[in-house]
């Protein structure tokens, strides 16, 4: 199915089709219903230290695993802190101190005295095993590859653990590591037991959990940073569709409205405080074991014909800045001459594209609904006019990821997360791992790229780390699978008297110091 | 009367049998992993592989329904993959909501259907008459969800009276909290499916009213309001009947849309959501639950066909 820019934009048609009905309707549907109309005693609360917030994502317990953002750290003690403005300061959290070998092959990390919700000490026995299971790729997940450089963890006493590093190690990578290791019980800490409950120390308890209805949080008497958290309830409501949860928000059925689309920022920007969280990033992503984009020559014309600008107006409404590669603007990495010596030209892209000599017809698989469609639209566009016909095939969630991660797909736009200050983390996506479980190149990853991703990983001084950062930069230049578009901050509306509801750099919502 | 409705019943269990197994083939016909959508993106080949296991779907399609329909003739319908909670449990939360929906949409429907299709039968020239045909004209044309935003944005946005999202608050707990949190949904409905019945009973109110046992008993002197109450309106309710029993039936499973738009906690929603994930256990259950309903509406529009009109038996 093609879609084309005109489907897009019969959205808005139908919004002011909405809109213009607005009268009629108040006028022949109010009479009919006001003896019903009362104060729907739904206001979601917002008073009293409780805040209901709205959400259309799927949840479960476990922190190794991804599509948690937005509860999991209301649940988990963290190693470390980072600020969240998007730096990268270390605060203590779940340990109080840690102290770096003057050899870079090791770290010794205290442990806060903490309990768990279950009343259980913290130990850094509870450390020594995630670490374990952190470095089983078959059940670390999301952490494996960012544990990929301990060589072991020991437990000193009840408090401290010592990790021991395979090589000199970055501090900056170690930090990012703590920041991203959550302190779960040893004895709960499988993926069947977290399935469904939760297993930490965090800020708030579990209280009620009625899948794809309600979650239902209690503040953690007992959490570390006493005082806090300020809130003695939170609730969560969920969502099958985004507009119905608007809806609610501006009803007045919940206080908070998370992870919205950038659509609504406009018209809700008055009447709610709008938070944009630290957010992810949109890449367009190639697939090298597929023609057309098993030729190189192919993969960086197209990288010439994405128009950030225009991506970031229309599609991201002014929200966000645009990305080359995969790093943020707050990554070491990130490195803006790029967006200049790369950026969008189709003289160039024409170019590349005839000297590639590639077939010129692909299909871009994409969820449907989502603004990835958007954005490929504005790709699609300008590739027709170099004469490179981009099908877009919109697909359910289930479907997507499953031709996704069975590379089944030419190409895509997909979200990737942020690398925090560890450009090695690059290589955690399946689409840019360093072995051959890489669905872009297989067994064909360019060592190069190996090279590089090793090289950012045990950099330690300031100039070795500006060398190695440079030349990783250069080899996702040349190779052009994962052509960065913009950042995609994630966006809460939110009743104006609550305030303090932050993401992390990881963009996971933290709601330690919000208010209602 | 006894015989009709064993024969009917033996029916169901195969009408049952076959929907489930053509349920069973659409849904794993379906593109999707449903270890994928519970682990998410970073989850590695081995895990996916172990939650397969755990979830029963590493056989072959067959095996597995050999499985599922042989722990469900046990009263067994499987656990959902993502809460861990016996399928049997899961709708059990939700029907109520459902059923409560459904109550209230059918109340509203008839309570404009039945006027309404009453006053365009006996009164079809006149402005009221040409008014309430307008009004069914444009409940047949405007789609439900369309008019569900609608009274969203007007009644809960803009003047606040009711709720945007719709919790299920039980009819017995909190009689005005249930009318509070259901009424916009249920108008959304009842405008469409109030047309559809009124349209129905107005054609076939018309056709009767032009019958010879009416003018007999209006010559007898039966005063014009028993006229159409006992004779009439009687005779020509048979064809409403059965469109209610359908909508009915409909409302049950068919209000997905609805749920979704005013976040209201049924058996629609839950059903939506299920195949999103393909949670094939809850999918299955869910639909089994559907048909039964409808299968057992029917058989109520049959027996309610008898005490409608003696002449009809059921043999």
């Amino acid at each position: 199915m093609t879609l084309s820019p005109i489907q897009s934009r019969l959205i808005a048609r139908r919004t002011l089709l909405r809109t213009g009905f607005l009268a009629a309707g108040a006028l022949a549907g109010a009479p009919l219903l006001s003896a019903c109309g009362s104060d729907s005693g739904e206001s979601g609360g917002g008073t009293a230290g409780k805040i209901t917030l709205g959400t259309t994502k799927i949840m479960q317990f476990d922190p190794y695993l991804t599509n948690t953002d937005i509860h999991i750290h209301s649940f988990y003690t963290y190693l470390i802190d980072y600020p969240s403005d998007g730096t990268y300061k270390p605060n203590p959290a779940g340990a109080e101190k840690w102290e770096f070998a003057s050899d870079h092959k090791s770290v010794t990390i205290t442990l806060r005295e903490a309990k768990y919700h279950s009343g259980a000490p913290v130990t850094a026995g509870d450390v020594v095993t995630g670490v374990k299971r952190a470095q089983d790729p078959d059940a670390g997940f999301t952490l494996a590859q960012p544990t990929s450089f301990i060589d072991s963890a020991t437990a000193v006493d009840d408090r401290t653990v010592r990790l021991n590093f395979k090589q000199p190690t970055p501090e900056p990578l170690v930090l990012d590591w703590m920041f991203a290791f959550p302190l779960v019980t040893a004895a709960g800490n499988t993926p069947a037991k977290l399935e469904h409950e939760p297993a930490g120390s965090g800020p708030f308890r579990l209280a009620e959990f009625q899948r794809n209805q309600r979650l239902v949080l209690k503040k953690n008497p007992d959490f570390y940073d006493a005082g806090k958290p300020f809130l003695d309830e939170v609730e969560y409501r969920f969502f099958t569709d985004e507009d119905a949860l608007v809806a609610a928000l501006e009803s007045g059925s919940v206080d908070g409205a998370a992870y919205i689309a950038f659509r609504h920022a406009d018209r809700l920007r008055d009447r709610f405080s709008l938070v944009e969280g630290n957010g992810r990033m949109s890449l367009f992503f190639m697939n090298a074991l597929i023609p057309p984009f098993d030729n190189k020559l192919l993969r960086q014309a197209l990288a010439r014909a994405i128009d950030r600008e225009r991506i970031l107006k229309q599609v991201n409404f002014g929200i966000g800045d645009p990305v080359y590669t995969a790093f943020m603007p707050s990554s070491p990495a990130f490195d803006p001459a790029y967006l200049g010596s790369h950026g969008f030209d189709l003289d160039a892209a024409a170019a590349l594209l005839e000297q590639s000599g590639g077939a010129r017809k692909a299909v871009a698989g994409v969820t449907s609904g989502t603004p990835s469609v958007s954005t490929l639209e504005i790709i699609q566009a300008d590739l027709k006019k170099i004469g490179f016909e981009l099908e877009i095939a919109p697909q359910e969630e289930a479907a997507y990821l499953e031709a996704l991660f069975a590379s089944k797909l030419q190409c895509t736009v997909a979200a990737q997360p942020n690398n925090m200050q560890s450009p090695s983390l690059v290589a955690r996506g399946r689409q840019m791992l360093t072995t051959k479980a890489n669905t872009t190149f297989g067994d064909k990853v360019p060592p190069a790229y190996v090279e590089a991703v090793d090289a950012a990983a045990s950099a330690i001084t300031p100039e070795e780390q500006k060398t190695a950062y440079a030349a990783l930069n250069t080899i996702l230049v040349e190779e052009a699978w994962a052509i960065g578009i913009t950042t995609m901050p994630s966006l809460f509306a939110l009743d104006k008297r609550i305030t303090g509801l932050v993401t992390d750099v990881r963009d996971y919502v933290n709601l330690t110091e919000t208010k209602g | 009367m006894y015989g009709y409705l064993i024969r009917r019943l033996l029916q169901f269990a195969v009408v049952l049998l076959l929907g489930s197994i053509a349920v069973w083939g659409f849904t794993f016909a379906l593109p999707g992993d449903p270890a994928t959508v519970l682990l998410g993106p970073d989850a590695s080949e081995a895990e996916l592989a172990a939650t397969r296991d755990r979830l029963g779907l590493s056989g072959s399609i067959v095996e597995q329904y050999v499985s599922w329909i042989g722990h469900a003739v046990a009263g067994d319908l499987g656990s959902s993959y993502y809460s861990g909670r016996p399928v049997v449990s899961e709708l059990l939360d939700r029907i109520p909501a459902t059923v409560q929906l459904a109550g209230f949409a059918m109340a509203l429907t008839l309570l404009i259907a039945v006027p309404v299709g009453i006053a365009v039968a006996l009164w079809p020239h006149s402005v009221v008459g040409r008014a309430l045909q307008g009004y069914l004209t444009a409940g047949l044309a405007v789609p439900a969800f369309w008019l569900g935003l609608l009274l969203i944005i007007v009644l809960a946005v803009q003047l606040r009276w009711l709720p945007a999202s719709s919790d299920f608050v039980p009819l017995w707990r909190d009689p005005g909290g249930a009318l509070t949190a259901t009424i916009l949904p249920a108008s959304a409905i009842a405008v469409h499916t109030s047309s559809v019945t009124a349209r129905f009973l107005a054609t076939s109110l018309g056709e009767v009213m032009g019958k010879d046992y009416i003018r007999t008993a209006r010559a007898k002197g039966v005063p014009e309001r028993e006229v159409i109450r006992r004779h009439a309106l009687r005779n020509a309710s048979l064809p409403t009947v059965t469109i209610v029993g359908l909508q009915l039936g409909g409302f049950l499973g068919g209000t997905v849309v609805i749920e979704a738009v005013f976040n209201y906690p049924g058996l629609g929603r839950l059903l939506y959501t299920a195949i999103g994930e393909r949670d094939y256990s809850l999918v299955q259950g869910g639909v089994l639950f559907v048909v039964a309903a409808f299968l057992l509406l029917n058989l109520l529009v049959d027996v309610f066909y008898a005490v409608l009109d003696p002449r009809i038996r059921l043999t």
